[in-house]
């Protein structure tokens, strides 16, 4: 507010008091953050090395020649994660929401719907991801079905997507519903029949308020697609493992890791930015 | 002080024949535990290495060869204790908790940076199995006819660094993390073949598949083959030395194959693969 | 009697143990502006919501062109495209802009053109002062701005008649004139209004007639003259004498 009066003045004028004093209090915090900061890392590298296994851990998990080797290897593995994971999601939200549907059906005579829809949650919540996984990555081609169909890369995907479809449909029935009464009897009272409502009034807002969490879970799906090796894809995890009994070390795994690290601290710093900016606007 | 110790051995020569007080000096105090000798397998343990995954019983090769081991040093079974590792656990950094490890490691020279190697206890080459469902139990045992299969195989047995190097399968391979899963993905037909050390896929086709075959083996002179076995020791374990002259006497004085012929299927008869093809 | 448009007839409401509606019975005549007054809790809005068929009767009968719209199971989207609606809160669709809130109903429902209905929208918009506003979201709008956007956005779908609840409750004093004047000027062009009020003197000024109604039972009707000038009613002197003392103060 005061600069813009500054500005339509046409001349800047001296800071005033509480603006200096805020100045000086922001610098002052910034660099006490920042000296804090440079201790708890210096101390870090310092005190770590002075431990006596110190040198064998760093040969075992920060080789640099095996990580040079390795590395590329392990980047275009992760290329198979990220087709995996592309492949899912889409599915995971589309089923996500048509079972959130199906639980939020209040008509009697769609009740087995609804039955359908709390026992998938409740089951496919229940069992880790890995079992499920297991289960239907080797169960259900075992049953006999022919190349190309009996794919683990398809049956692993059909896994994550019952599996990240419960956990997603929860999500979105808590949006449905956080959708307060008033904009259902706005619409009613248009004339907007309950599919309408639902589609062009409570679905838009109620994914909307759950996309902070949606990114959150696609973070999981997405360092959870490694599982999938545990039924034959060499993806990046698979990868780091055959390298690591090759060279008998441990550094592949740390280069999976980093790999893992810069795909999804960008996408988790979006989600708290969202989230942030969510809860500002329910403030306003 | 040695030429005392090397005095009161050879006093006690005649005596230490019988109990093979020899080697057992060698490991004075170079073992885990004063007197007994700690020996490490995998979890679970495999047939036909170990059967029943019971080590302690000295059924199964790799358990027998353990007691041979052992008794040419001088510890009787009673002096043998067993624990179990998995692969990373003989490997990660830091105070092991075993003497030696086997479980059909194969020696090579990048993990020989990390840790030691015994000379080897075994040699064999890699097999391909097939199962006679999915109708490749014709492919040619050729180069060519193997190379258009698809593949699976264990993570941690180093088969797919030689698929990679010796046979470059057109598709991509698919790995497990042990034999069961592997046998299991070929049996679902989502591979078509799998790749094993001869014993195993011995085993594999005559006790767990009522329709497997061994296509072939592959021949000893291409890349990494054929696997030679080791133990195990952390970086710098003086008890190597020791185990390595046990080892020399068993090959030398026919306990070695004894225990071989007795343990493991002969692999006399199955084809090789013709890398020329 | 027979030419009413709107007839609510003995209507009973409970929320649980609570009776919010108490044998309420009145008539709305084509083109007449009828205001309900009473306290908080009294039952206005509650009616409201019934006559739009939100909430359920428990007895009576609310006849809508001498047609009885409360019969149990009687479809209600047809009922609602003749009676607009606008409440307290605004309820704006909030991921919409003012021109696809006013859009989505006659779209969805009536299955006009997008063409069609975004040209009499914008007529409407400007009738009412809010062309400008036509592609800014509700959030981005002042209460008066969003109030007025509601109540195009209900007369889009062109309703026989409209029920206002409250619509100025919810607005800083300063905004409150603007909403009034938008509804004299429906009632100026023959719109036939049911509005929930507790603004007393837009009540005496525009009404034809008003309702006092307390504890969910209709004490009084007369013509506004009447009702403040004289009422009958010693709860509805009581109400009137608290409400105006404390309006004239502010």
């Amino acid at each position: 507010m005061d600069n813009t009066q500054n500005t339509a003045r046409g001349k800047p004028r001296a800071p005033t008091r509480r603006q200096a004093y805020e100045q000086k209090a922001r610098r002052k915090s910034l660099l006490i953050a920042a000296v804090s900061s440079a201790a708890a890392i210096a101390l870090l590298v310092v005190l770590v090395p002075m431990a006596p296994g110190w040198e064998a851990v760093q040969r075992s998990f920060f080789n640099w020649n095996v990580l040079v080797k390795t590395f590329p290897k392990l980047l275009s593995a992760f290329t198979l994660d990220l087709i995996l994971f592309f492949a899912a999601a889409p599915a995971i939200f589309i089923l996500a929401l048509v079972i959130a549907l199906m639980r939020n059906v209040t008509r009697p005579a769609l009740y087995p719907l609804k039955l359908f829809a709390i026992v998938y949650i409740d089951v496919l919540r229940s069992i880790p991801v890995i079992l499920t996984i297991y289960l239907i990555g080797f169960g259900i081609p075992g049953l006999g079905l022919l190349p190309p169909w009996n794919s683990p890369y398809i049956w692993g995907s059909v896994a994550l997507v019952l599996a990240y479809s419960a956990y997603i449909a929860e999500v979105f029935r808590t949006g449905i519903e956080s959708i307060h009464e008033s904009q259902r009897s706005a619409a009613r009272s248009l004339g907007l029949s309950e599919a309408s409502m639902m589609r062009y009034v409570v679905l838009p807002q109620a994914i909307r308020r759950v996309v902070p969490t949606l990114v959150n879970f696609l973070v999981a799906l997405l360092k959870d697609v490694a599982l999938l090796s545990f039924i034959g894809p060499v993806e990046v995890l698979r990868q780091a493992g055959v390298y690591k009994s090759l060279f008998a070390n441990f550094t592949p795994y740390v280069g999976a890791a980093i790999i893992f690290l810069v795909a999804t601290i960008p996408a988790i710093r979006f989600a708290d930015y969202l989230m942030a900016k969510q809860n500002a606007q329910r403030t306003r | 002080m040695k030429s005392t110790s090397l005095k009161i051995a050879a006093s006690l020569v005649v005596a230490s024949v019988a109990f093979g007080a020899s080697a057992n000096e060698c490991s004075t105090g170079k073992t885990l535990a004063d007197g007994m000798l700690t020996i490490a397998t995998g979890n679970p343990a495999y047939y036909p290495w170990v059967i029943d995954d019971a080590p302690e019983s000295g059924q199964g090769f790799e358990a027998a060869v353990a007691y041979a081991v052992a008794d040419k040093m001088g510890y009787d079974k009673a002096h043998v204790s067993w624990v179990r590792t998995s692969f990373d656990g003989a490997i990660q950094p830091g105070a092991k908790n075993f003497d030696f490890n086997l479980q059909q490691f194969s020696i090579l020279p990048e993990r020989a940076e990390v840790v030691d190697f015994s000379v080897p206890y075994y040699t064999t080459t890699k097999a391909v199995v097939v199962t006679t469902a999915n109708g490749k139990q014709d492919t040619p045992a050729s180069l060519s006819g193997v190379k258009s299969l698809k593949f699976g195989a264990g993570a941690g047995l180093s088969a797919a660094t030689f698929l990679e190097s010796a046979v470059k399968p057109e598709q991509s391979t698919l790995l497990y993390d042990d034999v069961a899963n592997t046998v299991a993905a070929l049996q679902a037909n989502q591979v078509d073949a799998v790749i094993f050390d001869l014993p195993t896929a011995l085993f594999v086709t005559a006790v767990q598949m009522d329709n497997g075959k061994i296509l072939g083996q592959f021949p000893t002179d291409v890349n990494d083959s054929p696997d030679h076995f080791g133990m195990v020791f952390a970086k710098g374990n003086p008890l190597k030395s020791c185990v390595d002259t046990a080892l020399a006497e068993m090959k030398s004085d026919g306990t070695m194959v004894a225990i071989e012929d007795k343990w493991l299927a002969s692999g006399a008869g199955v084809p090789v693969i013709d890398m020329s093809k | 009697m027979s030419d009413a448009k709107l007839s609510l007839r003995n209507i009973r409401k409970s929320f649980g143990p609570l009776e919010v509606c108490k044998n309420i019975t009145v008539d709305v005549h084509k083109g007449e502006l009828v205001c309900l007054i009473g306290g908080s809790g009294s039952g206005k809005s509650t009616l409201l919501r019934c006559i739009n068929l939100l909430d359920p009767i428990d007895d009576g009968e609310i006849l809508l062109d001498g047609v009885d719209i409360s019969v149990p199971g009687f479809d209600p989207d047809p009922v609602r495209r003749k009676i607009g609606m606008v409440f307290q809160s605004f309820n704006l669709f909030p991921h919409m802009t003012v021109l696809e809130n006013i859009k989505l109903a006659p779209m969805k429902v009536k299955r006009m053109a997008s063409r069609d209905i975004t040209e009499q929208a914008e007529a409407l918009l400007d009738r009412f002062g809010l062309l400008d506003k036509a592609h800014v979201y509700p959030d981005r709008l002042s209460g008066g701005q969003q109030q007025r956007a509601a109540i195009v956005r209900a007369l889009a779908m062109e309703p026989e008649i409209m029920l206002l609840d409250e619509v100025t409750s919810a607005l800083d004093p300063e905004l409150v004139g603007e909403v009034l004047d938008v509804i004299r000027q429906l009632k100026a062009q023959g719109m036939t209004l049911l509005l929930a009020t507790h603004e007393m003197g837009f009540a005496r000024e525009v009404s034809d007639r008003v309702c006092f109604l307390s504890d969910g039972e209709l004490l009084e009707i007369a013509p506004p003259e009447k009702m403040f000038g004289a009422p009958e009613h010693a709860r509805t002197q009581q109400f009137l004498e608290r409400v105006l003392r404390t309006q004239n103060l502010s």
